[in-house]
């Protein structure tokens, strides 16, 4: 590639900025790819089999142990577009008996209907306050170990059919965990659990496809919401 | 020859002991490039709030799509290729939320590294970061892609070509106009400056 163009005086000034000397923090590396890891195991685990949930948590676990360090916390505005449809949840939809009994884990009753304070995502312009948050969570290790014990559960109770558990179980990491690592896997999956009891919202599944297109948790959540024959 | 070359490549011990040919682990990967990306992340103009959020989907896209990388092609202009969809679907997102929001909150001042610096010589590369970055946000998209990728990535124009899919002359194209608003920029900086002085 020919360097004409440009004068010797911007030549310098590149170099003096040194664009190309930049370090990633060796904490920062090792917090994303636990993040990441995460992610794909989650993904595998809700596409395969709810045994794969048993690997999801030895991953979450070995990841910390790993990092020295919670993973979380790494997420942007994009992640809460999907929480909206909550809002607009008819309590009776969520109060919805189950259809089976549940496995796993025996899980609480949950308290109350989806609350929209709960699920509501932060204020626009809070994108500081968030970040102050997500680096007070990197003090609690065990935080992405409870995330996936949380999204566990909520995966069970929707397979078992009990959706007003796995609503409430949903809420409760996201009361729980804002920010957390899986917070794109809690929208994802909480679409997933509208659709099933046909209170989704069509435009924030829309949104979600959008900015999720391609992943494996869009396939999950475009199959969940597909138009029933 | 500029002297600007990345140093990504100096932190991938694990790619030092792959077979000649061999593709990729996701692992290697990542070790290899994550700081590549990192940067230009931030380079593409996204702010250090999102910055995190657009490296794990390019990571969870390259894991799903690594049977595809070509043995015979450019790991990077691969995995910058990946990232440039990614920031675009990113910008894209942004506007729907926030039209009239500004793209991109990176700190200038973050971008050089500063280890070992001294506090004056800190400032000045802090501020030349500083300036650069001005400059690259204010150039066309597919325009500061390929300066990125040419002038402080050093890849050539197949590479690039790979990267952007676009053919050697858009590329050459592009990297002409870029060249000339960059040194646009730079050209009325220093006369502001002489001003000053």
């Amino acid at each position: 590639m020919s360097h004409e163009g440009l004068s010797p005086e911007t030549e310098e000034l590149l170099r003096r900025a040194g664009l190309g000397d930049e370090r990633m923090p060796v904490l920062h590396r090792r917090r994303l790819k636990g993040a990441v890891l995460a992610r794909l195991a989650f993904a595998s685990a809700t596409v395969s089999a709810p045994t794969a949930w048993a690997a999801l948590s030895l991953a979450a676990k070995a990841v910390v142990g790993v990092a020295g360090i919670a993973i979380v916390g790494t997420l942007g505005a994009g992640s809460y577009l999907a929480l909206r449809p909550a809002r607009h949840l008819a309590p009776h939809v969520v109060a919805s008996p189950p259809r089976a009994a549940p496995v796993g884990p025996v899980v609480e009753a949950p308290p109350t209907v989806v609350e929209a304070s709960v699920v509501e995502p932060p204020p626009v312009g809070k994108a500081r306050a968030r970040h102050v948050e997500r680096h007070a969570a990197l003090a609690h290790p065990s935080t992405l170990a409870a995330e996936t014990a949380l999204l566990r559960d909520a995966d069970r109770a929707l397979r078992a059919g009990d959706t007003a558990t796995a609503l409430a179980r949903l809420d409760e990491d996201a009361a729980r965990f804002p920010n957390g690592a899986l917070a794109p896997e809690r929208a994802g999956e909480r679409l997933v659990v509208l659709c099933e009891v046909g209170a989704a919202d069509a435009r924030a599944v829309a949104q979600f496809l959008a900015a999720r297109a391609g992943s494996p948790l869009a396939a999950r959540v475009r199959r969940a919401c597909a138009p029933k024959p | 020859m500029l002297s600007r070359r990345a140093p990504s490549q100096e932190l991938a011990p694990a790619a030092g002991f792959r077979a000649p040919g061999a593709r990729p682990t996701f692992d290697e990967l990542y070790d290899a490039h994550v700081e590549f990306l990192w940067r230009n992340a931030r380079r593409l103009g996204v702010g250090d709030d999102a910055v995190d959020d657009v490296l794990q989907q390019v990571f969870l896209v390259v894991h799903r799509r690594l049977p595809e990388l070509s043995m015979t092609g450019s790991e990077k202009a691969w995995l910058f290729g990946v990232l440039l969809r990614v920031v675009r679907d990113h910008r894209r997102s942004l506007r729907r939320k926030s039209p009239h929001r500004f793209f991109g909150a990176t700190d200038p001042e973050t971008l050089a590294d500063e280890r070992g610096r001294q506090p004056d010589e800190s400032f000045a590369r802090a501020e030349a970061a500083a300036l650069v970055q001005s400059w690259l946000d204010a150039l066309d998209d597919d325009k500061r892609e390929v300066f990125i990728l040419a002038e402080l990535e050093q890849l050539t124009a197949r590479e690039i070509g790979e990267a952007t899919g676009t053919n050697p002359s858009t590329v050459s194209s592009r990297l002409r106009a870029a060249r000339l608003a960059f040194e646009a920029a730079a050209a009325r900086h220093r006369k502001s400056e002489g001003r000053h002085t």
